[in-house]
């Protein structure tokens, strides 16, 4: 499972992260990691309860900020966080996903930064030179 | 960039390449170095190209990056040849602030104002996974809720039907299409009906500090040593997800109508095209849920302070002054070269500024000016104004909304950690409660711009007209 080491970049009113991984489907799950992270203290989200999540795009910039917002909305919606990420499969059109959390509770969860959206700005993801796959995204909060 | 001066709070961003008009900043000699350092100059350009706008794309002084269009930005486009764009709104659809009178001053909160505090904190819900428990209701009466606004949250008991008449658009943005909210858009305002919201979110109690315009305050019914009551928040995650649901679409239709867009975050639709119409639908149902969501929440700040202070409502006497969108687009009738016409004015973090004898001022600020509340950061002060006939002018009745992030969040982080803040702000005589440690970190006093600079330069503009200053005492945030 892909830690949720990542990178907070500069952003004047909004969050910047930057997450990188070995191959294209851990970037995803580094970013949802380090996104539910900015909300909570993720390792302190048991992944008790799982379910399916896919999402379509046109391309895969879109399709991270796309599965992202998805898992945003399930946590804003039911109140859940998740913690544990595993993309089953990754086009440049659709990403299939089993995602693991549990309901937020105030005793066990400590309540960090409460995310709007995440935004297009800037998206961007990339391979570099030796192979290591990069993501930027900026996060409105 | 070039910036040419035209007077001392008036710059001008010359007409250049795809700009169809002249960027104006309202800004002071010392701010313009720093407006320069973010793109958002830049992009007061960029939204001078899009089709149909109007005179020229401004911005107020509390401008700052965001996306597509600057924060602090205003920009009224022709309903025949114009757009509407979701950026120029902004993702928490009307995101504003209410202020709350009472008849009390300080002594009568006599030493409990920990109690007063720690009251709203529990009563007004804010912050990751928080409701009111008594706030349950079925995806119809969201749409009831969307469809009515304030009026519906009076209609269930929350408030009086006096309170309708301060609120701008009496609380409720004509023509919603709660058909046009999406079904996740509904479940996420479900489930947050009733919530302050976190970031820069907050309630606070205040007393004003200093009146600098008699008349006006008098209107106003406030007065020195007076306590007042701040609500600062929006449409939680509906609005959010209508905006985020709309970037799609207005992605496409920017395509399909062949918009040349300098930024894809400034992505639009033709006003009268169905996109359009189905977005100002939705605008419209979720600035009506960010309306009812104040009108709760200052029926739970009445219902607090009488139960902490032990006094009757005619005792403590909460009444709206007023509440304001700061992320709007609105159709409004201007003056523009001698000819008045309809305009569709969209002001992200920007507040309404109408002027005395305008038929919108509520009849009892008639003679003074629409009411304008302006929050600073927690620590410092907000400010009332009123809006001007040079701001109608100018402006298309247009001012600015706070005071604007000076610093990125981690670099208030990094600034802020290992201190305590809330010991800090306890020093200087205001009581802290907040759910969320890194948001207050985040949101520390030097994080922001000195709004008292903001307001001086809509002030010495003649596009808002300062009448009082608020002093926090006791701050809720999530």
């Amino acid at each position: 499972m892909p830690s949720a080491r990542y990178r907070v970049f500069d952003h004047t009113a909004d969050l910047g992260l930057e997450v990188a991984a070995p191959t294209l489907p851990e970037l995803f799950e580094t970013a949802a990691r380090a996104l539910f992270d900015q909300i909570t203290d993720v390792d302190a989200v048991r992944p008790v309860e799982s379910r399916d999540v896919s999402v379509e795009a046109s391309g895969t910039e879109e399709l991270l900020v796309r599965w992202l917002s998805e898992l945003i909305y399930l946590h804003d919606a039911e109140g859940v966080l998740f913690s544990r990420f595993e993309v089953r499969s990754l086009t440049t059109t659709r990403v299939t996903t089993q995602v693991a959390g549990e309901p937020f509770d105030p005793a066990t969860h400590p309540v960090k930064t409460e995310v709007k959206a995440v935004t297009y700005h800037q998206v961007s993801v990339e391979e570099q030179p030796d192979g290591t796959h990069v993501a930027r995204f900026v996060v409105d909060v | 960039m070039q910036f040419l001066r035209k007077d001392a709070f008036r710059w001008e961003i010359p007409r250049t390449g795809a700009m169809r008009v002249p960027g104006i900043v309202y800004a002071s000699e010392a701010m313009i170095e720093t407006i320069r350092e973010d793109q958002s100059p830049q992009q007061v350009a960029n939204v001078a190209t899009l089709p149909g706008i109007v005179k020229a794309s401004i911005a107020m002084p509390d401008m700052h990056w965001g996306y597509g269009f600057p924060i602090g930005g205003v920009a009224a486009f022709d309903p025949d040849n114009g757009v509407i764009s979701p950026g120029g709104v902004g993702y928490d659809i009307n995101c504003g602030v209410r202020l709350l009178r009472s008849s009390l001053r300080v002594h009568d909160i006599g030493g409990r104002m920990k109690d007063l505090v720690t009251a709203l904190f529990r009563n007004i819900p804010s912050g990751v996974g928080s409701a009111r428990k008594d706030v349950k209701l079925s995806r119809e009466e969201v749409r009831s809720v969307l469809d009515r606004g304030a009026a519906w949250a009076v209609k269930h008991g929350f408030g009086s039907e006096a309170d309708l008449d301060h609120i701008e658009a009496r609380g409720r943005i004509p023509d919603p299409d709660p058909d046009a909210v999406s079904d996740r858009a509904i479940e996420r305002g479900r489930a947050q009906l009733g919530t302050l919201g976190s970031g820069n979110h907050f309630g606070e109690v205040q007393r004003v500090a200093e009146i600098f315009d008699e008349t006006a305050a008098s209107a106003l019914h406030l007065f020195e040593g007076q306590i007042t009551i701040s609500l600062h928040s929006g449409s939680r995650g509906l609005g959010y997800q209508v905006c985020d649901d709309s970037l799609q679409l207005m992605l496409e239709a920017s395509r399909r109508y062949r918009i040349d867009l300098p930024d894809r975050q400034l992505c639009c639709a033709p006003l009268g095209s169905p996109e359009a119409i189905r977005y100002l639908g939705a605008m419209a149902a979720a600035a009506n849920f960010a309306f009812a969501n104040r009108q709760m929440m200052t029926h739970w700040v009445r219902q607090t302070f009488e139960q902490v202070l032990g006094l009757t409502p005619r005792e403590i006497g909460i009444q709206v002054v007023y509440d304001v969108c700061h992320n709007i687009a609105k159709f409004e009738m201007h003056t523009v070269d001698g000819r008045t016409r309809r305009l569709c004015v969209h002001r992200k973090g920007a507040t309404r500024a109408f002027p005395p004898g305008h038929p919108e001022t509520p009849e009892e600020y008639r003679e003074v000016g629409q009411p304008v509340l302006i929050p600073g950061d927690m620590g410092r002060y907000s400010y009332v104004l009123v809006g001007t006939a040079g701001a109608f002018e100018e402006t298309f009745g247009s001012t600015c909304h706070g005071a604007g992030r000076r610093m990125s969040r981690s670099a208030a982080a990094r600034s802020a950690r290992g201190r305590s803040i809330v010991r800090e702000l306890e020093d200087r005589g205001i009581i802290v409660r907040s759910e969320g440690r890194a948001t207050l970190l985040e949101e520390i006093p030097e994080a922001y711009k000195d709004v008292a600079d903001v307001v001086d330069v809509v002030h010495g503009a003649g596009i808002a007209r300062k009448v009082a200053k608020l002093i926090p005492l006791g701050v809720i945030k999530g």
